[in-house]
């Protein structure tokens, strides 16, 4: 058995600090199990091997290389740090031997440098001696020795301000201030001069030097030469975002978070953890009893493009605490969240959508989501049985073989999970065994259902789709589990009815989805009072919308891309664990990300603004009939439209 | 070995604007930086641009650094930082994660890991007596496969000899943490040196070439 090894035990031999009683214990364990012998000397051996490997000399001028790497950019001020390409580091040279040349280029690149600074300022000086603003400012400035006051509250002036004579910008000082006695050239100017040339005018953010500025310094070439060449006048100013983001990359900023019972609770972007560029994306889930497999499988059934599923202890089901620090995600007991790891490049185009459309993470299933679910969950249940029954594990054929062939059953681009062979415990390995079957039937069964719903779709078969309405409403949390009953025993009874309304009442989501049909009027959960129905539509915000989910995976971009490599054979690892194993199995709840579309956001707002002018004028007017309200025609101004898909 | 009243006293002549202090201390570290680098990306020309990087974000923020740890782990947290990251990047580009069998720090029990290992543990028997280089060549190769934080922290234990809290600082985990990826880290290992030992002519070179 392989726990009787103590991870503990056996890495404090390994590396040496064990105590005398244990080490002998240890020692006596190992006299006894030669395999465990054999391993603590490979371990023992790779660990002194890799001890025993000298140190590499460094290549010579690496020091040099980043002190001239960072003299250039104090010189320059330019792009920072991460934007500039690395010096080549040059080898074979010691510090000392490679100085003369390497000075005599610094030198002369400083001097071309200070030659391109004078001329630049110079071109801007003849410029700006042409502008009769300019001169005025001179003028003004010349007569008054003390810089006049200027209004901070006046766009006018503070625009004003922002021209600046190549005197005032070279010889700035400490925290914007002039220095050595160079006035501002420009004060209480007109603001808005017409026909004139371009002027001088600061980009924004660059009109207050940061302190410590001196001579020559912030980009002021580009400065120069952009406001010439660009007229930042004319430019607009970037517009704010309409909506505030819900994601920002490289800012561990968690897009949305409620907290639901479902397995992805919160997808934050984890961009800036070790200075990595590419925009990350987790999904995290607080919900111990989901596999990776499982929100691997949710990411699929989602749109969400899943690259890399393994990564930190997080995948393996740990996430340090401080990890949650920026989330909503609390750790449990000390026991862990799963999280993966999304493409990259992908996600940034996520995030991008998250940043400029309006999202909701909104929880599935919908009542016809729910009422698939459960079908199926009959379906496969009975399918598990009857195949256990065909090949108990207990059989000579060896429990992976005995899954089906990922080639024969599932269709591409389906994770496809394998089942352990020996977890050396027959209950685990059995348990471990139905679980991956299930999993593996349930996507077969989910690939069938869509198929026959497409061939139903195709075959003009729309008209069955009314039953919608009569599959009952789940509960948010426990709707799956609750009915899974009912499919079962619709399964049992082979009720033709309920396979076919479960599928149709899927087709009746995808159609009124596309044709933006309106929802279907909620019922009441059992035992429910309309005013409880308000609260809960009130708490779950999804609800509302629930018939016509937009998932993720109708994003363009995220729907062009292949769904067959997304997933390596490789990956099902924790699932395969005992201590996964041991969990028991849960409905794949999905959340997705629903984009609401400009069109469904402005009638969203219409509506909330009607209703806003509509209990207005009955609270103003108590003696006035409602119907003296405002007609429902006449809208009120209308709200802002989100703002449209920025497409990359 | 220069004590960390050393370093200390370098960092305080670099804050007063002392040049040639900077240079002195990044000198004086340059060595284990480039070292810990380069078993990190098993790259030469990588580790040289990793230390590169590492020491500029070293000036840039040496202001910042307070001496609650020494300056020897913060420098190397800032390298080992670099290096994961340009490991990550190198693999997002080229999604080898996806298409290679790569023992991982992820998805993996410490008994299923240890499981795997014992079942192809084997006595090595005359390939025992394989030259050093050799063994060597093997290291480099199985490291090579091995998972950035699984490297990171054989690199730091075996490489730069730190111990566990020494670890975590370096790779902002706890204790626990560190003990743990550091022993599956050595299943790791040794599962794809057992690949190498016991598959010669087969690894790293699959084209026959």
């Amino acid at each position: 058995m392989i726990n009787r090894y103590d991870p503990d035990l056996l890495l404090g031999y390994i590396e040496d600090e064990l105590g005398e009683e244990d080490r002998a214990r240890f020692e006596r364990q190992m006299a006894e199990d030669e395999q465990l012998a054999a391993l603590v000397r490979g371990l023992t051996g790779d660990r002194a091997l890799l001890r025993s490997l000298p140190l590499v000399e460094a290549p010579t001028g690496l020091v040099d290389d980043a002190l001239h790497r960072l003299e250039r950019t104090m010189l320059l001020d330019g792009p920072s740090e991460d934007d500039a390409p690395p010096i080549p580091i040059q080898r074979g040279r010691d510090i000392a031997g490679r100085s003369a040349d390497a000075r005599w280029g610094r030198v002369l690149g400083i001097s071309g440098l200070a030659a391109a600074v004078l001329i630049g300022a110079g071109v801007k000086w003849l410029v700006i001696q042409d502008d009769p603003l300019n001169r005025a400012a001179r003028d003004l400035a010349e007569e008054n020795s003390a810089p006049s006051p200027t209004s901070q509250d006046d766009p006018r002036t503070d625009r004003a301000e922002a021209f600046v004579s190549p005197e005032s910008t070279d010889l700035e000082g400490v925290d914007g201030q002039p220095a050595r006695g160079v006035q501002p050239s420009v004060a209480g100017t007109p603001a808005e001069p017409r026909n004139m040339p371009a002027p001088t005018v600061a980009t924004p953010g660059t009109a207050e030097p940061e302190a410590g500025t001196t001579t020559g310094s912030p980009g002021l070439l580009e400065r120069v030469t952009d406001a010439i060449l660009a007229n930042d006048r004319d430019r607009p100013a970037p517009a704010e975002p309409a909506l505030p983001p819900v994601a920002i990359a490289g800012q561990s900023t968690v897009a949305q978070a409620p907290h639901v019972d479902a397995p992805v609770i919160a997808l934050a972007d984890n961009g800036a953890l070790y200075d990595n560029p590419a925009p990350q994306l987790f999904v995290i889930t607080d919900s111990p009893e989901q596999t990776q497999m499982q929100i691997v499988a949710w990411c699929l059934n989602n749109g969400v493009p899943v690259v890399q599923a393994e990564g930190f202890d997080f995948a393996y089901g740990y996430v340090e605490p401080e990890w949650t620090n920026n989330t909503t995600t609390k750790p449990v007991d000390g026991e862990s969240k799963l999280a993966l790891l999304i493409e990259a490049e992908q996600l940034g185009e996520l995030v991008s959508e998250m940043n400029t459309n309006s999202y909701s993470i909104e929880q599935q299933p919908t009542r016809q989501r729910a009422a698939l679910n459960t079908a199926q969950a009959g379906r496969q249940q009975a399918q598990i049985q009857a195949r256990s029954a065909v090949a108990p594990p207990e059989a000579a054929e060896p429990l992976e073989q005995a899954v089906p062939n990922a080639e024969e059953t599932q269709p591409a681009g389906y994770a496809q999970l394998r089942a352990p062979t020996d977890l050396g415990n027959e209950d685990l390995t059995r348990r471990n065994y139905d679980n991956v079957l299930d999993f593996n039937n349930r996507v077969a069964l989910e690939q069938e259902a869509e198929e026959n719903l497409a061939a139903k779709l195709a075959a003009g078969e729309e008209s069955a789709l009314g039953a919608a309405g009569s599959a009952p409403a789940p509960g948010l949390e426990n709707a799956p589990l609750a009915q899974a009953d009912e499919g079962q025993q619709a399964v049992a009874t082979q009720d033709p009815a309920a396979e076919v309304t479960a599928e149709e009442v899927e087709a009746d989501n995808d159609t009124a989805r596309r044709e933006e049909r309106p929802a279907a009027p909620r019922t009441l959960r059992e035992g429910e009072s309309p005013e409880e129905e308000a609260v809960r539509d009130h708490a779950e915000p999804n609800a509302v919308a629930s018939d016509e989910v937009t998932q993720v995976g109708e994003l363009e971009t995220i729907e062009s891309a292949p769904r067959g490599n997304w997933l390596s054979p490789q990956l099902p690892l924790a699932y395969n664990t005992p201590i996964w194993s041991n969990a028991p199995r849960t409905q794949i709840v999905p959340i997705v990300l629903r984009l609401i579309e400009p069109q469904e956001m402005d009638r969203m707002l219409r509506e909330e603004a009607r209703t806003r002018s509509d209990s207005q004028a009955v609270e103003a007017e108590p003696d006035q009939p409602v119907d003296a309200a405002p007609p429902a025609n006449a809208d009120p101004e209308p709200a802002a439209p989100a703002e449209a898909p920025v497409s990359e | 070995m220069q004590t960390p009243s050393a370093d200390q006293t370098l960092l305080e002549q670099i804050r007063l604007g002392d040049r040639a202090a900077l240079g002195q201390l990044l000198l004086k570290h340059e060595k284990r930086l480039f070292n810990t680098a380069l078993r990190m990306v098993s790259n030469r020309d990588d580790a040289a641009e990793v230390t590169q990087e590492a020491m500029l974000k070293i000036i840039q923020h040496i202001d910042a650094y307070r001496s609650e740890a020494q300056v020897t782990t913060w420098m190397t947290r800032i390298v080992m930082n670099q290096a994961i990251s340009r490991l990550r990047r190198r693999k997002l580009r080229d999604h080898v994660s996806l298409d290679s069998v790569r023992p991982s720090s992820d998805g993996e029990d410490q008994a299923t890991a240890l499981r795997r290992v014992l079942e192809d543990t084997r006595e090595l028997g005359p390939d025992s007596d394989v030259e050093q280089s050799e063994m060597i060549h093997h290291l480099h190769t199985a490291i090579d496969r091995l998972d950035e934080d699984f490297r990171a922290v054989l690199v730091l234990r075996d490489l730069r000899e730190m111990d566990y809290q020494q670890i975590a600082d370096v790779l902002e985990v706890k204790v626990g943490t560190v003990k743990s990826r550091l022993f599956r880290a050595r299943l790791a290992l040794r599962e794809e040196m057992q690949k190498l030992e016991l598959s010669p002519g087969v690894y790293p070179v699959q084209d026959g070439a």
